[in-house]
Formats: structure tokens, sequence, C-alpha cells
């Protein structure tokens, strides 16, 4: 970034940054990372108290600031090794979206829409299946982050993180060993004479398995063929819930899915349907790597200027919510390519054809380093 | 009585004998007797000495003893033992409609496979299976882990008693069969492990030994090998590679520089500082 943009940035951020500072819990026993043209320039930064820390951000203005996920002795020991090492917390890292959507190259809202959606899934799943509280928190650019900030994770190590992420993903699933019960089902035994088809999901069931459970017995209530169809079930299949709901349903609640199911296609089925309420692409990386630092939440993204927000409790998330600055203040700018946006109206920019924009929008294109300034 | 449980303390911090050393890798190497078994004492002092052992042995061969073990305590448990031996290193496990839950946390520190397991608001139920499998690797790890100062010789000689001969050498090898290169194949100790496969990786190169050959045989002396840090076999495998793309000599007095010099030497038909005098 040029030296004028980016002490153009720095002006707003500071502006910011002396009215809403972010502090993370445990500020003494975190380590810091700050960026200015990348996102982290330098870490192993540490800060004894929040008026070190308020010197530090409002005369050096840094475009991006992490923290550690972990609490050290030492914070701004090196290597990490030296950083005494006590704890830390667990954090999912959501960037990247399968869902179909819109997709657009540059600032695509439906990625973030997808991922909002996935994130309150992981959010629902962690409570729970895992029993963790947590804080969903948007990345300020194309993601979200979930925190969780509890004694319960503090002392997990590197593998059982590993195999919470796992967990998260399906990751490594085999259904065999998932559903290991065998057990018969009278309906197919009478129809086909197979004997020992093994149980799926039912009543019974617990976590994530009660939710597929769940999941199959509102697509047959409903008859949702499109549902069903995803789930890998044939048309003959699908045909003879319909005509038998009520006895599908049954044999459902006991886990007998071969009685609506070709028993040869049962263990895809199982799988797609458990993937279907267990499935959430993270950046795995981030959720064991205990060394790693992530955005401080609440600070500015200095790709885009909009506020890494934590969200509360059942808040919806529209982006532009999370745009730090407001004002009507019309700012010129000189596009740097052509690049079509929506945030806040709809935005038309063009190669090297000055433009007036609005003091947010513009700030959001030179941060973008899609315009500079004349 | 289980001598990895909190009860076997009491019995600690008795005697050991010379003789207690050899009883000690006869129940390594042999299934449970019931007479030690009944007799908590000998029992929690042959396991302690057994501890002792395999701390001065190679990766691969504490693995193999203290799996071994680890699955006859498992395996001879009665259902009420399990649940309290369990406890030992589950503390809040609890039995349930025929089935063990325990807190995610618990479950975590031993157990490798959540993503199979059936989890609700962070409780992991599992079936007996898995429990003893738990159990297994809970017990194993307590098994390995000793944290002993200046092992007494007669431990480091008995330990060496457990190691198996390396398989991988060639009869008619004329340097792997070097006394120096049996001795660093057995697995040294952290320090001398890079030089210990650097050794080894020229004798197979001089040897004519087939790379792939080559390759399964430092694997073997990877696992073999002591240390706090790991010494991975594509470490190794690194230094073997740097070795067969060029043309290296063995060399004696190299090999003693790198801290293998020992008695054998006297014997050694290379014997550099013998043929210099």
């Amino acid at each position: 970034m040029n030296e004028k943009e980016l002490k153009f940035l720095q002006a707003h951020f500071r502006s910011h940054y002396q009215k809403h500072l972010p502090v993370p819990p445990d500020l003494a026993s975190r380590e810091f990372g700050f960026g200015w043209q990348k996102k982290i320039d330098y870490r192993h930064q540490s800060f004894a108290s929040h008026k070190e820390f308020q010197d530090f951000m409002l005369t050096e203005v840094p475009l991006y600031v992490s923290y550690s996920l972990a609490y050290y002795q030492f914070p701004d020991k090196r290597p990490v090794s030296a950083k005494g090492f006590q704890g830390a917390d667990l954090v999912f890292d959501l960037d990247q979206t399968n869902a179909e959507h819109d997709h657009s190259a540059f600032f695509c809202r439906g990625c973030l829409e997808c991922l909002h959606r996935e994130a309150l899934g992981l959010k629902d799943m962690l409570s729970k299946d895992l029993g963790f509280e947590s804080t969903l928190v948007f990345s300020g650019q194309k993601g979200f982050h979930l925190h969780v900030r509890s004694e319960k994770v503090r002392d997990l190590g590197k593998e059982a993180r590993k195999q919470i992420a796992d967990y998260v993903s399906a990751e490594g699933l085999d259904m065999r060993k998932l559903l290991p019960v065998a057990g018969e089902s009278i309906e197919l035994k009478f129809r086909e004479g197979i004997r020992n088809v093994p149980k799926g999901p039912q009543a019974q069931s617990r976590g994530c398995t009660k939710r597929a459970y769940e999941a199959m017995r509102k697509a047959i209530e409903s008859e949702d063929e499109k549902a069903l169809k995803a789930y890998g079930l044939g048309r003959k299949n699908i045909s003879y819930i319909k005509q038998n709901k009520q006895r599908a349903l049954e044999n459902l609640e006991k886990g007998n899915w071969g009685a609506f199911c070709d028993s040869e296609n049962l263990d895809r089925v199982f799988a797609n349907v458990v993937k279907t309420v267990r499935f959430v692409q993270t950046d795995k990386a981030v959720t064991f790597d205990l060394s790693r630092i992530i955005r401080l939440p609440d600070s500015l993204h200095g790709s885009t200027g909009f506020t890494a927000k934590t969200l509360k409790e059942g808040e919806k998330f529209k982006v532009e919510d999370a745009m730090a600055f407001k004002g009507e203040e019309i700012i010129e700018v000189i596009p740097r390519e052509d690049v079509d946006f929506t945030l806040n109206g709809e935005w038309r920019l063009r190669k090297a054809k000055f433009e007036g924009l609005p003091m947010p929008i513009a700030l959001f294109a030179i941060a973008q380093e899609k315009a500079l300034l004349p | 009585m289980y001598p990895f449980s909190r009860e076997a303390k009491k019995y600690a911090d008795q005697d050991v004998r010379a003789p207690d050393v050899e009883e000690a890798l006869a129940f390594l190497r042999n299934p449970l007797a019931e007479e030690t078994f009944y007799n908590p004492a000998k029992h929690v002092m042959l396991y302690a000495l057994a501890k002792a052992i395999l701390s001065c042995c190679s990766q691969s061969t504490k693995n193999k003893y203290a799996e071994q073990k680890t699955r006859e305590y498992v395996k001879r448990m009665t259902e009420a033992e399990n649940l309290e031996a369990a406890r030992e290193f589950f503390p809040a496990i609890e039995k349930q409609d025929g089935k063990y839950v325990l807190p995610l946390g618990e479950y975590l520190s031993y157990g490798s496979s959540l993503v199979h397991q059936s989890v609700e608001n962070g409780k992991v139920t599992i079936e007996q299976d898995e429990l003893n499998a738990l159990m297994r690797s809970a017990i194993k790890e307590k098994f390995l882990n000793a944290a002993i100062q200046d092992v007494p010789e007669e431990i480091r000689k008995a330990a060496a008693q457990l190691e198996p001969p390396s398989t991988a050498i060639q009869s008619r090898a004329k340097f792997l069969n070097l006394a120096c290169m049996q001795y660093i194949a057995k697995g040294v100790d952290e320090g001398k492990r890079f030089y210990g496969a650097f050794g080894l990786s020229i004798s197979a190169k001089r040897d004519g030994l087939p790379k792939e050959k080559a390759v399964s045989f430092l694997t073997e002396y990877v696992q073999r090998c002591r240390g706090t840090k790991a010494f991975t076999a594509e470490e190794a495998k690194g230094i073997l590679d740097w070795v067969y793309s060029r043309d290296i000599g063995f060399s004696c007095s190299q090999t003693m520089d790198n801290g293998f010099e020992g008695e054998y030497c006297q014997k050694c038909p290379l014997n550099w500082k013998r043929r210099k005098s």
C-alpha cells in the first residue's frame, strides 16, 4: 500500500480507536502481532497494561491486530517454546463454504451469508454436543471465528484439539464405526430375506446421530422429496416412504433404516444424513495450532475498514453493521481497475475514472487496494 | 491389586536387589503369574523395576512390552475392577444403562477417535470395547511414564537384553556388520542419533544396500533410538538421501570422533588407531 493511502487509513483508524479500543481478556498474558502492509508484519509483542496497549495502538495505528489464543507467562519471549505456555482458548475459523450461492469473485456477500449460517450451526453443535459456549465474531473480511474461552478447553493439547476439529467436520468418519449395532429389520427380513441389517440413527441415539435421526424423520414426515434424494434414496425408496409413511417412521424410530432404504445403499445414506447435520468446513490449523495468533475481536480489518464485530446471541448478521465508519463526506478516488460491488448501495468503479464516494465506501475501496487517492 | 493404582503407592519404596532385576525382566517377557498378582508388595516392586528397565529401551521395544503388559491387565479385569481402575484415569466416569459416560476432557486425555463417539452436552458415551481401548492407552502411558535419573548400570544392561537384533543387515555386508555399526543399529541416545544415522547411511551405501532397503533399515533404527525430542524417520531419510547422492567413504576416525568408540574397536578389523600404531 502506498504511503498516502496508508496515512489516510491510519488517520481514520486512529479516530476510531480513540473511542472504541478493543481489549482482549487477560491482555497481559497474550502475545500480539501487528501489520501495516500485510496481516502480520511482526509478532511476539506484549503489553503489561491497558494503557500501554492503548498508547501503542494510538501511536503506531496498525491496520491489522492479532492476538494469541494462548496465555503465556512471558508472551514476548521467542521462540514460542520460551513463552511459558499456560493454556489456550479454542477457536474455529470458517472462511470457505461449499454451499451453493451466486458467487462473486470480489466481496462475495453470498459467501458471508452461507458462512454465517454454517457458523451458527457450528455454534449450536459446540453447545449441544461438546458443551462449549462460544462467541461468534465476524473476521472483518471473508468469514467468521468462533471463540471458546472456558476452563474446559484451556488445557486441551494439540491432539485433543485436532480430534475436536475432526469431530465438527466429520473428518475420517467411518459410518460402520459410528453405528456398530447390528440390528434386524423384521420387515426387510420378510420382504427380502435379509438378516442383520445395520441399525441406523434412532430415537434413542445421542449427539450428531440423534440429529441425523431427526433430519431423516423430518424429511419422511414432510415427504420432502428433494431432501430424501439428497440423502441418496432412490425413486423406489421414496415412493415406498410416501405410501407407507407411518410404517417408515416407526422403523426409523427403532433405527431400522433398511425397511425403507436399499440395504446396499445404507452406508451411503447414513453418511449423507450425518454429514448434513455435522459437516462444517473450518481451517483446522487455527483450531489445533497452539501458537496461532488471530484477529482481535472488535479490531478493524485493514483490508476492508470493517470491524471484526462480536455478534451478540441471536443477532442477525448484516455486513453493513460491521462498517466501522459512517458519514456522508465525499472522498475522491481513482479506481485501479473496474469493479462492481454492493455495500450500502450499488457501486460501479471504472479504471482510472475519478469517482467521488462517501467516505466509508472510499475507505473500503482503498483498503481493498481497488482505488487510490488522487 | 493393580500396580498402577493409587493403592499401590503404599507398597513403593522397597529395597531392590540384583536378582529382582532378573525377575523384572521375566515379568516383562512372560505372562503375568497369578502368584505375583496376589502378592502386592512384589507386584509393585516388579512393576516399578519393569518401568525403569523400559525407560532405557528403544521406542519400539518400550511399546512392544508396555502394550503386552497393558493388554494382560485389561483382559483380566472384572467388570467391577474395570470401573474402579477406570476411575484412576477418568475420575468422573459413570456407568449408565450398560454404557460408560465420561466428560469430554477426560475422554480426550486418552481417546483417539472422538469423531466416532456419541457426544452430547460435553459428555461422551462409550461402550465396553471403547473403554477397554481407553484403559489400554492410559495404563500404557503410565507404564511408559518414568522420569528416572541416573539409572543403575544393571538396569541398563537388563534393558539391552530386551532389544532385538537388527534384521535388516545382510550377512555379507562389510561395513554394516562392523561392531560399531551394530551398536548404533540397536538405537542410540539423543545427541548421537543424527551421527548414528549418518554412519549407518554411509555403511549401507558402501555395502551396496539398495536404497529402499536402506530406508526401512534406517526406519527401524529410528524406532530404536531414545530421546525426549522426536527424531523422525523423515529426518533419517533426509540424511540417507544426502549420503546416497554422494560418494562418501567410510571413516573409522570420523565414527570414533562422533562418539561411537567402544571396547569393540579393539577387535575391529578396521581399527584405525591400532593399525596406525
